[in-house]
This record gives C-alpha cells, structure tokens and sequence, in this order.
C-alpha cells in the first residue's frame, strides 16, 4: 500500500502499488503553483485512491480550454490532485507521496520553460509546450 | 525591482532587488510536501521589504521543536508566497518558483540531499549538505563571498 498526504495531516489518501509513471511539467503556471522549479505528478484512476479527509477544490481551465478542478487541503493548502473534465483520473501530486524517494519521471513538458541546471535524461520524451493530447501522453506513459 | 504572484494572479508582490536573487533548493519531506513536487526554491530576504498587494492568508504549521512556521499563502489559489518561523524573526524565505522570472533560476546551494529524488543531478561546482548547511557557510554562499 502506498499512502500520503498534505502537510497538516487532515487530509490523507493510500492506494494499493504499483506506482504509476511520473512526469515533470516545467511551465511558467506549474513553477508559480508549487512555488518551485516544476510540477510533478502521477496519473491515477480516482476509483484506486482511498481518502481520509475532505479536501477543498477550485476550478479553473488547462491549456487547451478544458476545465479543470484542483484539490486541495484546506487546511494547510497543500496541493493533492486535479481532476480534467470528467476524467475517471486524476493526477495525484508526487510530493504528496509519503515515500517519494526512488521516483524517477518517464516525461517531461514544456521543457522552453525549464530552469536551464536541471539536466534530463536523453532518452526521455521531452515536448517544448506539450503534445495535442496530453491526457493520452500521460496515460501512456 | 523583482516581481513576482501567485499562480492566479490575485496576489503580486515586489522585492528591492536590482539582480535575480541567489537562490537555494531544499529537497526535505516537509518541503517535497509544500510543493507538492521534487523540492522547494528559496530566497532569503528581510521580511518587511516585500510589498505585496492581495488576499494572502496565514497557515502556521508548529513544528517538532515548538517552533512556528508561518506560510503566507495566497487566499484564492494557495499559492505558497512566502514563510516566516518564529525562530528566526525578522528573516523571511520567499518561495522562488513565484518569481516572474522563475525560468532563469540558477540554485547556488543545495540542503537535505540525503532525501533528493536520485535523477535531480546537481552541479559538481553547487554546494550540497546532507541536511541544514552550517549557518556561517550557508549565509556566505547566500550573500555571494565570505563574511
């Protein structure tokens, strides 16, 4: 089982292993919502995420126009996951991980925008902006 | 003057800097956690001199040690701005990711690798700790020459 959580603990979430595929995203909104270098996350199924707690939503709209709702603990205002449309996935904020520690990204995006010392690895996907459709991407990875 | 917001905008702020402040990358859980990614970004600056203009909200979070770290975050989209702990009064750590020009952000240093994600490489010219850097040594890498 692998759990996590936000920073105050009120809202909690675990669901059975293996770990999806991560991806960074490097754009100027993820830099600004994580106050860091990049955004990283996991896409899951939501049906696999048993959670504790009520976290808190707002909702705003991805690049190419869909919406796009955002949880977070409204408690300490972590980050948790955000949900495209009606998606049945969502993706789950790797830092949220209690365990995050031999997690390596398959992907990376919007790498125009990327902090010029953080050095990929060649053989990874990398997009400029992001690829037409990047929910399959993500998927896929 | 540098510039910065949140994600949504609500919030912008200036600090009186003529250049890209140095900033520094902490890889701890507690910060892995606030990013809600790899690491957070930092900035060290005297807390009255950021000018800010929005809805930023409070969350303090009291740590092991009795201590008080006190995140000033945007009300709308909780956009990390910056923090203050009580234990070090006066001296603020701003969240470096906000800066509009976040893109161009170089870290002079980096603290806690004992818990850093094993693909983020750091330059072999960077200074790492394993943990917190000794305060002496890390104020001079933060100011740019020895003290």
């Amino acid at each position: 089982v692998i759990e996590g959580g936000c920073q105050c603990g009120a809202v909690r979430y675990a669901f059975e292993a293996p770990l999806p595929p991560a991806y960074c995203c490097h754009c100027d909104e993820c830099k600004k919502q994580s106050a860091s270098a990049f955004s990283m996350s996991v896409v899951i199924d939501f049906a696999r995420l048993f959670v504790v707690g009520e976290p808190k939503t707002d909702e705003g709209v991805t690049y190419t126009g869909k919406p796009k709702l955002r949880f977070f603990c409204g408690g300490c205002g972590t980050r948790l996951w955000h949900r495209t449309g009606n998606s049945e996935a969502v993706t789950l904020k790797v830092g949220t991980l209690d365990d995050a520690s031999g997690i390596s990204p398959r992907g990376h995006l919007w790498v125009s925008r990327k902090q010029p010392w953080i050095v990929l690895d060649p053989s990874l996907p990398a997009y400029d902006t992001q690829p037409v459709d990047v929910q399959t991407w993500r998927a896929e990875l | 003057m540098i510039q910065g917001g949140c994600r949504c905008g609500e919030v912008r702020y200036t600090l009186p800097f003529d250049e890209m402040p140095r900033v520094y990358c902490c890889h701890c859980l507690d910060c892995q956690t606030w990013s809600a990614s790899a690491f957070t970004q930092q900035v060290i600056f005297a807390e009255g001199s950021l000018v800010a203009n929005g809805p930023i909200v409070i969350f303090d979070l009291v740590r092991a040690d009795g201590a008080v770290s006190r995140q000033h975050v945007c009300g709308v989209c909780h956009t990390r701005i910056f923090n203050t702990n009580t234990k070090r009064p006066g001296i603020a750590a701003l969240r470096a990711g906000t800066l509009d020009r976040s893109n161009e952000i170089v870290p002079v240093a980096h603290i806690w690798v004992k818990r850093k994600q094993p693909w983020i490489i750091v330059p072999e010219d960077v200074p790492q700790f394993e943990e917190n850097a000794p305060p002496a040594k890390f104020a001079s890498i933060l100011i740019g020459y020895e003290a």
